[in-house]
């Protein structure tokens, strides 16, 4: 298992240095010179050339490309343009948010997704069955933002159950030394905040766990469909196992192995896709924060979102990596 | 009272837009404690599907069952699900036609092999692991501990298919049903599984149903032999007399068509002409008659009965092959494996 891990770290280094030759060579290719694209519009002269120096843009390219890995390895992007706050900072502020709400959605898509799935399997071809894949296409159809518009409106605004926007109340006093507002209540004891903090999550987790939700209910009936068939199941049955026993033992875990991939690439994109899901309900996520940086050209800051996308990515398909050696014994062999 | 008795017994496919497919066709069957019944026909017979009507294994949609399985005094076809999913593996054990696929490959040999002696013989996790170690020594397995933390994919196709006949022997049931256990391993191991049924049966009264098409399986461990076609059973006897003295011409058929140590290896095989697929409903005359090189008017004149030739001998064939007559049956030495 160790192994595992240390050879998926090991392939990240050439993704990660692939990157990094990408994002320098962009921001060098920016119209105007790279020092003009990383200072405001009405810079002057003398702050052109402060940046300039600062790039080292005179030295031999490769001396400018080794410098900018050292500063990527500190996260350290520069100051955003937008708030004239160090990008680091304003990454480690927004991003546990979005983390907190993309995993959030994907445990909703999952404890509704798989249960959902497995029946329908179970049931395949009856109504109910028919029923849960008519309704997870059109999971897939509704538009992100017209969801969480409509769980607003009705959830949040007419009865008034839930929070309507932000990530928790004002009135509830909490301490944060993660930034992950649920586990900072669970961490300081503060179990009100806590509660606060996931009510605040649920509709944004709704409205953005849809589309995997579908995909979750589909890819779940699939595989369970094909696991079913297989002559291990048989062999299962032929032993007189209760039906618990032979669904959660010998059917789940091996419906699990491509699941576990399917939810792998949701999370990623969850991750940087909680754009309209942020702005709906004011959540003060990176998505929002990103999306305002790409209209204001807020270079520092988009380098910054996108090694941050990168590197997080990198590690959800370890944790995907991982879970597919425990799954499956094969997989730890080869 | 035979230990088991299958009276009638008749499945039928049903299929949307197409005709029925009546893969057991009105099957009677017995076999006595401690008996090794062979259940012999080619592919399409029907004999897998008897198979898993007896275990309940059948869908449930798309299948129609009738008639009556009774094992034990009990009838199969209409107990509970709860009752029969005890009798299974305890009482009934099966063992599959393909090793390779027939063990779950993300759990461990151990777990696979204690979860029915937790289940049927209420072991605790401690007691089933040295019951466990106990049965894959008793199969042959060498060391027996460390393969319990072993997976699938570790084993060879021979050692799986003993740790399948170790999971089928774990409660000791009173009828084993062996679904071709040698059809996908190579010869020298297809012997080996063999002899360690033959001595398990030998050893314990269990009642064994060897399902095969293989005529040197039957003539190396079985008692008595009944001969499938369409979904019945055409012809039944005590092992020897029916390699000697095949009366129906499909038996007699099915024997000349296995190749003997005898004959030069020049000669060429000698096939039943035509496919299972060409056959009459029962109802009309017999399903082998469109195929039977013997065939008359009468054949086609509703079912035929089971004729007795003597107490232990019966065929179902109104034009039978007389003792020693036609093509020469292939005698005892087969190419038995």
């Amino acid at each position: 298992m160790g192994r595992v891990i240390a050879r998926r770290l090991l392939q990240a280094i050439p993704i990660l240095i692939g990157l990094s030759v990408l994002m320098f060579a962009w921001v060098r290719a920016l119209p105007g010179g790279p020092a003009e694209a990383l200072v405001r519009a009405d810079a002057s002269a003398a702050e052109v050339e402060a940046v300039r120096e600062s790039l080292g843009l005179n030295r031999p390219i490769w001396i400018q490309y080794l410098a900018y890995l050292k500063q990527v390895v500190q996260f350290d992007f520069g100051t955003s343009l937008m708030s004239r706050q160090p990008v680091r900072a304003e990454m480690i502020d927004r991003f546990p948010a979005s983390i907190e709400l993309a995993v959030s959605a994907m445990i909703f898509a999952l404890v509704i997704g798989v249960p959902l799935g497995y029946y329908a399997a179970r049931r395949y071809g009856s109504a109910l069955d028919h029923l849960f894949v008519a309704s997870s296409l059109i999971g897939i159809t509704i538009p992100v933002f017209f969801m969480a518009y409509l769980l607003k409106f009705v959830f949040a605004v007419q009865l008034g159950w839930l929070p309507t926007t932000g990530r928790s109340n004002a009135r509830v006093e909490s301490d944060h030394p993660t930034g992950f507002y649920v586990l900072d209540g669970l961490l300081t004891g503060n179990l009100g905040a806590s509660w606060d903090a996931i009510q605040h999550l649920i509709l944004p987790a709704i409205a953005l766990g849809t589309i995997p939700l579908a995909i979750i209910v589909r890819m779940t009936r699939a595989t369970v469909l094909d696991v079913m068939n297989e002559d291990y199941v048989r062999t299962a049955e032929a032993k007189g196992l209760t039906k618990f026993r032979i669904s959660s033992r010998h059917v789940m875990r091996n419906a699990l192995i491509p699941l576990v991939t399917i939810v792998g690439l949701q999370l990623g994109l969850l991750m940087s896709g909680t754009v309209l899901t942020e702005t709906v309900f004011s959540f003060p996520g990176v998505g929002s924060f990103v999306a305002g940086a790409l209209f204001a050209r807020d270079y520092p800051t988009i380098q910054g979102f996108v090694v941050v996308i990168a590197v997080m990515y990198i590690i959800v398909n370890l944790v995907v990596d991982i879970a597919y050696a425990y799954i499956d014994p094969r997989v730890r062999a080869s | 009272m035979a230990l088991l008795e299958i009276r009638d017994l008749k499945v039928v496919f049903t299929r949307r837009d197409k005709a029925p497919v009546h893969a057991v066709d009105g099957l009677n069957l017995d076999v006595d404690r401690g008996q090794t019944v062979g259940l012999v026909g080619e592919s399409g017979c029907g004999k897998s599907v008897t198979s898993l009507a007896i275990l309940g294994l059948l869908p449930t949609r798309g299948v129609e069952v009738s008639g009556t399985i009774t094992f034990d005094g009990e009838d199969l076809l209409t107990m509970s699900d709860t009752r029969r999913r005890e009798v299974r593996g305890r009482d009934i054990a099966m063992i599959f036609q393909d090793p390779m696929t027939s063990l779950n490959p993300v759990l461990r040999v151990g777990v696979q092999l204690t979860e029915t002696l937790r289940r049927h013989r209420g072991m605790s996790t401690g007691e089933a692991r040295v019951e466990a170690q106990r049965l894959l020594e008793q199969v042959g397995i060498p060391a027996a501990r460390q393969r319990l933390g072993e997976f699938p994919h570790q084993l060879s196709g021979g050692m799986r298919q003993r740790v399948l006949i170790a999971i089928a022997l774990a409660c000791s049931p009173k009828m084993l049903i062996a679904d071709e256990p040698t059809t996908a391993l190579d010869v020298t191991v297809q012997a080996q599984i063999l002899d360690l049924l033959r001595t398990h049966v030998a050893d314990s009264a269990t009642a064994l149903v060897m399902i095969t098409h293989d005529m040197g399986v039957v003539a190396g461990i079985c008692d008595e032999v009944s001969v499938m076609y369409a979904g019945r059973r055409i012809e039944a006897a005590r092992c020897y007399p029916l390699f000697e003295d095949p009366r129906h011409w499909y038996t007699k058929g099915l024997l000349a068509s296995a190749p003997t140590l005898e004959r030069p290896r020049a000669d060429r095989l000698s096939p039943i002409p035509g496919s299972a697929q060409d056959r009459i409903p029962w109802a009309q005359g017999c399903a082998f008659a469109p195929r039977c090189p013997a065939v008359t008017a009468d054949c086609l004149a509703g079912p035929p009965p089971m004729v007795s030739v003597d107490d232990t001998h019966q065929h179902r064939c109104v034009n039978p092959a007389q003792p020693h007559s036609g093509p020469a049956p292939a005698d005892k030495e087969l190419m038995s494996p």
